[in-house]
Parts: C-alpha cells; structure tokens; sequence
C-alpha cells in the first residue's frame, strides 16, 4: 500500500511541475498570483501529506502485529479452547452412561439373584433404578451446553474474520496460514437459544401449536 | 415396532435410548444424522424420533425426504430437540413432524407423546 501511495505522490508531483514548467514557458501569459502560488506550494503540500500517509501506515504496521495476535492466537486458542470443554463433557458424559449401564445391570442380577420380588429388597431396587435413571435424564445438559458452547465458539469465528479482513486492509501477507486455520475449525450444529431453562412453559408452546389449542402466530 | 433414533450427540441417542427401553421399546435403530437416517430408513422402520440440529443433513430436511417417499408418508414423526422458538416449532410442523418434545425431556413426555401418535400404549 505504501508503494502505491508514493507512486501516486511522485506522479502528481511530477505532472504539477510539468505545468508548472509549461506555465512558465507561456511568457507573456501569466497565470493569476494566486492560482501560482497555490501550485507552487502543492509540492510541498504533498509532500508533506506524503509523510503525514507514511507514519499513520507504520503506526498501522507496528499495531498489526497486536491485532494480529489478537486474532489468529488469542481467539484460536479461546476457540479450540471450547471445544476441549465439549469434548471434555461428552467423554465424561459417555463415562457416566457407561457406569449407569453397569449399575442397571447390577440391580438386573440382584433382582434375578433375590427370591424376594414384592418385599423391601424390591422396592429398594427400584428405587436405585429410578435414581440410577434420574442422573441418565440430567445428563441431557451435556447436550445443551454443547450447543451453548458452539455457539460462543461460532461468535468467536466471526470475530475472528472480521478481524483478519482489517488486517488485510493493512498488509494481506502472512495471514494465509490463519486464515486456513480459521476455515479448519469445525463450527458444528447447534440452537443458538438452547437453554436448560424454562423446560415446561417452552414444551407447553410447542404442545399448543401442534395440539391445536391455538392457532400458530 | 422398530424406533429409528436420530441424534448427531452420542450422548443424546442412548439417553432416547434408554427412555424408549424404560417405557418396554427395545428393538431400536440409531443414526448420527438425517442422511445415515434415510439409509437406514425402510418399511421395516415404524416410528422415527429425530433431533433437528444435525451436520449433513437435519431434522426437518429429514421428516420432508420422509414425506417425499411412498414408505415414509404415513411413518409417525417425533422431533427431540433443544429449538423452542415458536417460527421453528411452527416449521417443524410444516415440514411433516408430527409432534415435538422440547429438550431436555423426561420419559414420561416421550411415552406420553409416542402413545398419542401410535394411537395405543408403547408397551410399559
């Protein structure tokens, strides 16, 4: 960018004194005092505009680096961040339905081992079960909050490439490798709205519009 | 009847899973996503219970090809998923979902729901 805009300056500098200079040759035609002296001072007007384009580029190159990082590391590393955490809470999500499945099965073989089906001893193991089955129902979050998460992480995304099309305003060399990054990332699906909360007045809205009890709005 | 579970989480397909089993349903196929689903997808199949968000291919593409086929006018719809929106929920409608339950969800709701589109009690 910088080369273009002393390209462009060294041009305009160059045609002002080829008028300059054919104004001059003109003789007896003398231009207006003032037109004159406006011209003669476009040189060191632009000039001087010339230097003012070069420090506000150097002061842009040398925060580059800053946005840059803030960019492709900072924002990458938040990114792949969440997605450890989703990996994260599936393996241990998966650990603990593997767990339950053994303690069902433990409860199977009290059941088949007792002679006892009507007693206390039944009625404790289905109580076991039906706590066992409680935690299966609560780890219905991981789910959610994955969704929840995907969708900061995408939020993260879009930041990130807004950023890298100021940073290509600037100098569009050495953010192939980031951008590559960028589009590597895996965005996943997911709700943007996705919420724990609130679970039965949102089934109720869903239960209105497909039972019919009021018309879709 | 043979439930065809459609989650993109692994962790949300063994948890309808494990629902259906508790409420007596046990023979059950799974698949990651709308287009595995179509694959699996067949006269043997007599109830899909599906999430919405999923890669390839979601939820409602999915209840439409199902729609679009002569074996999967008439198959009973149930969507699982966390979108409660009420646009999306009237979407899902209209794409051939017969009805929703909104995530998370307890197997009382999922029995409640399978029993009002079967039109009898799932075993349980």
């Amino acid at each position: 960018m910088t080369n273009r805009v002393l390209q462009v300056l060294y041009d305009s500098e160059a045609t002002l004194r080829l008028l300059d200079s054919e104004l001059g040759e003109l003789g007896d035609v003398e231009p207006a005092p003032r037109v004159s002296s406006a011209l003669g001072a476009l040189p060191l007007i632009l000039e001087q505009a010339n230097k003012e384009i070069i420090a506000i580029l150097e002061t842009l190159r040398k925060n580059k680096s800053q946005l840059q990082s803030a960019a492709v590391e900072r924002l990458q590393h938040t990114h792949s961040k969440l997605e450890e955490v989703n990996s994260a809470t599936e393996s241990a999500a998966t650990g603990i339905l593997d767990s339950l499945d053994k303690a069902q099965g433990i409860l199977d073989a009290l059941d088949a081992n007792e002679a006892d089906t009507t007693g206390k001893g039944a009625e404790l193991r289905d109580a076991m079960r039906n706590e066992l089955f409680s935690i299966t129902e609560a780890l219905q979050f991981q789910d959610i909050t994955s969704q929840q998460i995907r969708y900061a992480a995408n939020v993260l995304v879009e930041l990130e490439e807004k950023l890298m099309a100021v940073l290509q305003l600037i100098d569009i060399t050495e953010l192939d490798e980031a951008r590559a990054a960028l589009h590597d990332s895996n965005r996943g699906t997911y709700d943007p709205n996705a919420t724990t909360k609130d679970r039965e007045v949102r089934q109720h809205v869903a239960d209105e519009i497909f039972d019919g009890d009021a018309p879709p709005a | 009847m043979k439930f065809l579970v459609v989650d993109d989480s692994a962790t949300m397909r063994r948890i309808v899973i494990n629902s259906l089993q508790r409420i007596g349903v046990s023979d059950i196929v799974e698949a990651a996503d709308g287009a595995e689903a179509l694959s699996k997808f067949g006269p043997h199949i007599g109830f899909v219970i599906t999430d919405w968000n999923m890669p390839n291919m979601g939820g409602v593409d999915l209840a439409r090809a199902l729609r679009a086929r002569d074996d999967g006018k008439q198959i009973p719809i149930l969507m699982v998923t966390a979108r409660s929106v009420r646009e999306d929920i009237i979407t899902a409608m209209e794409s051939g979902v017969n009805n929703y339950i909104v995530k998370p969800f307890t197997p009382q709701i999922l029995k409640e729901k399978i029993d009002a589109l079967v039109g009898t009690p799932v075993a349980g």
